[in-house]
């Protein structure tokens, strides 16, 4: 993962441990894709998020994708920026979702995580894209 | 002007005065040819008569003359019985040519007496009567005649018969040695020889007068047309003098006018521009000027100002279209020296005819305004991203600590606590969306996607979706959709966010009941009648519905129950203007229920 903002790393560490998952956190985006190069083991999935110090979320996938060794892992960009434009971009340039974080709790990012691991390992076709759909459920 | 009047008038003095020497000298001219010409015919009658007097004396036979004694004894004598015959019948050929008395005399003892008398009647002198009452210059000339033998004239003179002129001549005896009588032939002078004069002098006279009266005639009719002339060029004067004074008084309303217009305009804040159907700017106030930094006093063409325009500005297009349509149209906004510029362009059409004659292009400076717009517009862009993660962070904590920690948290009002915690983000987050959606929408900023999709499809999908919450809420959906519907042509996410919307508000303000779905195909459209048994709306508040932040409350503080943001359905309505549909409330009455309905362009 890679997130700036402690809060929101703290909080999605906790979800991802209670369900069993290594979360592995860079805290700006030059570091994102230093780490990513180094790992010897690569992570089965990746969650960026757009504004970030150094380097971007748009910049960091770019730069995987380009990358031959990582190029196939899914990449979900999680932000709270949530201009259409914004998530066509990260669609176009190889993301599997854009989620918007305010509109989900933990536990559902978490949800999602599974669903695009399940369906990469299945090696399907990744669930349909989530752009910032209101959640009325919750009004 | 007035000055050749006066010459004019004077002139006409000078050409009375003229007329008056030309016809003196004409009549003087006529005056003297009449004196000659009246000697003329004095010296042709005189002539006349001397060759008269001599002609009767030469048919006188000396021999016969020379027996009468100038006595009453004559009138036995046969000779002067003849030639007195002879007498009389020569004055009587003679009469014509104004001959009055032929007679002849012979002077004796200082006396004249008569000798042969051609008059006939009472005045006849017998032979040897006296003529006494002979004038002086008559004597006199028989005087001369008997001593010289010549023959004599003698001016008027009067005697008891009249006024005459007399010609008188010798007669001589048979050898014209000595002088045996006189003959004299009387002329009457007023009747005849002065009448004759008279007459004679007469003919230059008229010619004379006639040539003057031409003259006159001629003169005075050329003064009197000048005169009227002057008249009438002094009538022309007088009405162009009125002419020009109007004029002037008009002009100089009009100028005041003009100012006040121009003063007025000039004051706007808003550039001004009046161009004609040639594209020629006619008038601009002074903001254009600036504006545009245009040179004053100088012609300008609309392609001058649209030159001066970044690439991408085409006004001549938009112009054209507008002046087409002889509407009052907006421009996009023009770029100019990075200014941002709103332009109007509204058509100038005769009051009349609606005749096209130009039009005005009003400008108005947006910079400022749109930095101020753009600025709010970032804030809030940033404001709402900022918001949004601590948000997250207490909805994404908090709904761990309800899920994660059941076991240890056993105090109820702990769990309450957090509960309230969680819902409370979830609320935020969902004003922090609409803000932001709003705000997106409003700017235009919001991509439209359009696609061919079955409405059936989508709202059985939403209604499968939305299960959980239509299940809590007790209520009955009813789905009300005819087979075979056209596909509608617009943006699939954009109509599920306002179907959503609709049902939401459906569910939130209905406690018991049912929901309605119902589809109709119109002309051109599908229309969407969203209906519930829910709380109602006051009539007060169906008019505000659509408006930003307002929700179906009776009052502004008294805020309805259901905790929204009142934002709902202002997005849905910016949404189905960008769709080119619409929105709106079809009925609704306090206590039964709403029914709201929206529109959507078939395919």
């Amino acid at each position: 993962m890679a997130e700036d903002d402690p809060l929101m790393v703290r909080m999605y560490e906790r979800a991802f441990s209670s369900s069993n998952y290594d979360l592995e956190v860079a805290f700006d985006g030059e570091e994102a894709v230093q780490k990513l190069e180094k790992m010897e083991k690569h992570p089965v999935l990746i969650l960026l998020d757009v504004m970030m110090p150094k380097k971007n979320g748009f910049d960091v996938l770019r730069e995987i994708k380009q990358n031959n060794n990582l190029k196939n892992i899914p990449v979900i960009m999680l932000t709270n920026l949530a201009g259409e434009e914004d998530a066509e971009k990260a669609l176009s340039l190889g993301a599997v979702l854009y989620l918007v974080k305010s509109q989900y709790d933990p536990k559902q990012i978490v949800d999602k995580v599974k669903e695009i691991i399940l369906a990469s390992s299945r090696d399907e076709d990744v669930p349909e894209v989530s752009v910032e759909v209101k959640d009325i459920q919750d009004k | 002007m007035d000055i050749k009047l006066f010459n004019k008038k004077n002139s006409l003095h000078h050409q009375y005065v003229f007329i008056g020497i030309v016809v003196l000298l004409i009549m003087f001219t006529g005056f003297l040819v009449g004196q000659v010409i009246g000697k003329h015919k004095e010296i042709k009658i005189n002539a006349e008569m001397y060759r008269l007097v001599k002609t009767f004396t030469n048919l006188i036979d000396p021999s016969k003359y020379s027996t009468i004694k100038s006595d009453l004894s004559d009138n036995q004598n046969a000779n002067y019985i003849a030639i007195r015959k002879q007498l009389i019948e020569i004055g009587k050929i003679n009469n014509e040519v104004g001959v009055r008395w032929i007679y002849t005399f012979v002077p004796r003892d200082g006396q004249l007496v008569f000798s042969v008398d051609s008059v006939e009647g009472p005045d006849h002198s017998e032979p040897g009567d006296i003529y006494y009452d002979a004038s002086p210059e008559f004597i006199q000339a028989v005087n001369r005649v008997w001593t010289s033998k010549e023959t004599a004239f003698v001016p008027p003179y009067t005697d008891r018969w009249g006024t005459f002129i007399s010609v008188m001549t010798p007669i001589l005896d048979i050898n014209g040695d000595a002088v045996i009588g006189v003959m004299a032939i009387d002329l009457d002078y007023f009747y005849f020889y002065k009448k004759q004069i008279t007459e004679a002098k007469k003919l230059p006279f008229v010619i004379t007068f006639l040539v003057a009266l031409i003259f006159v005639l001629v003169r005075l009719n050329k003064i009197f047309a000048q005169k009227k002339d002057k008249e009438y060029l002094n009538s022309v004067i007088d009405q162009e003098k009125h002419a020009e004074d109007m004029v002037i008084e008009r002009t100089k309303e009009l100028n005041d006018e003009k100012s006040r217009l121009l003063a007025s305009i000039n004051s706007l804040s808003f550039g001004f521009i009046i161009i004609d159907l040639n594209h020629k700017i006619i008038f601009k106030n002074k903001v254009v000027s600036d504006m545009f930094n245009l040179i004053e006093n100088k012609d300008f063409f609309l392609e001058d100002v649209t030159s001066l325009l970044e690439k991408g500005n085409f006004i001549e297009k938009q112009v054209e279209l507008c002046l087409k349509e002889k509407s009052v149209c907006k421009v996009k906004d023009i770029i100019f020296d990075k200014k941002v510029l709103h332009g109007v362009i509204s058509p100038i059409t005769t009051e009349n005819d609606n005749k096209l004659i130009g039009y005005v292009f009003m400008l108005e400076d947006v910079t400022e305004a749109i930095a101020i717009e753009r600025s709010h517009n970032e804030f809030f862009s940033i404001a709402s991203h900022e918001l949004r993660t601590p948000l997250t962070a207490i909805r994404g904590n908090s709904q761990m600590l309800k899920d994660d920690f059941k076991d240890k948290i056993v105090d109820t009002d702990i769990i309450e606590m957090i509960s309230d915690i969680h819902e409370s983000s979830l609320r935020l987050i969902d004003i922090v969306n609409d803000f932001l959606e709003v705000s997106r929408l409003e700017q235009g900023k919001v991509q439209i996607k359009k696609e061919s999709f079955e409405i059936p499809l989508l709202v059985n999908k939403i209604v499968k979706d939305m299960d959980d919450i239509i299940n809590k809420s007790g209520l009955s959906i009813i789905l009300d959709i005819p087979n075979n519907l056209p596909k509608v042509f617009s943006d699939k996410a954009k109509v599920e966010q306002i179907l959503i919307n609709l049902i939401g508000n459906s569910l939130k303000f209905t406690k018991k009941g049912n929901i309605t779905i119902r589809i109709e195909k119109t002309d051109n459209f599908l229309k969407i009648i969203v209906s519930d048994t829910g709380i109602g709306i006051s009539t007060i508040n169906q008019s505000l519905l659509f408006r930003k932040f307002q929700q179906a409350g009776e009052q502004i503080l008294a805020r309805d129950f259901t905790k929204g943001t009142g934002l709902g359905l202002y997005i849905c309505h910016l949404l189905i203007s960008n769709l080119g549909g619409s929105i709106g409330l079809v009925k609704s009455v306090l206590g039964e229920g709403s029914t709201f309905a929206f529109t959507l362009p078939i395919e």
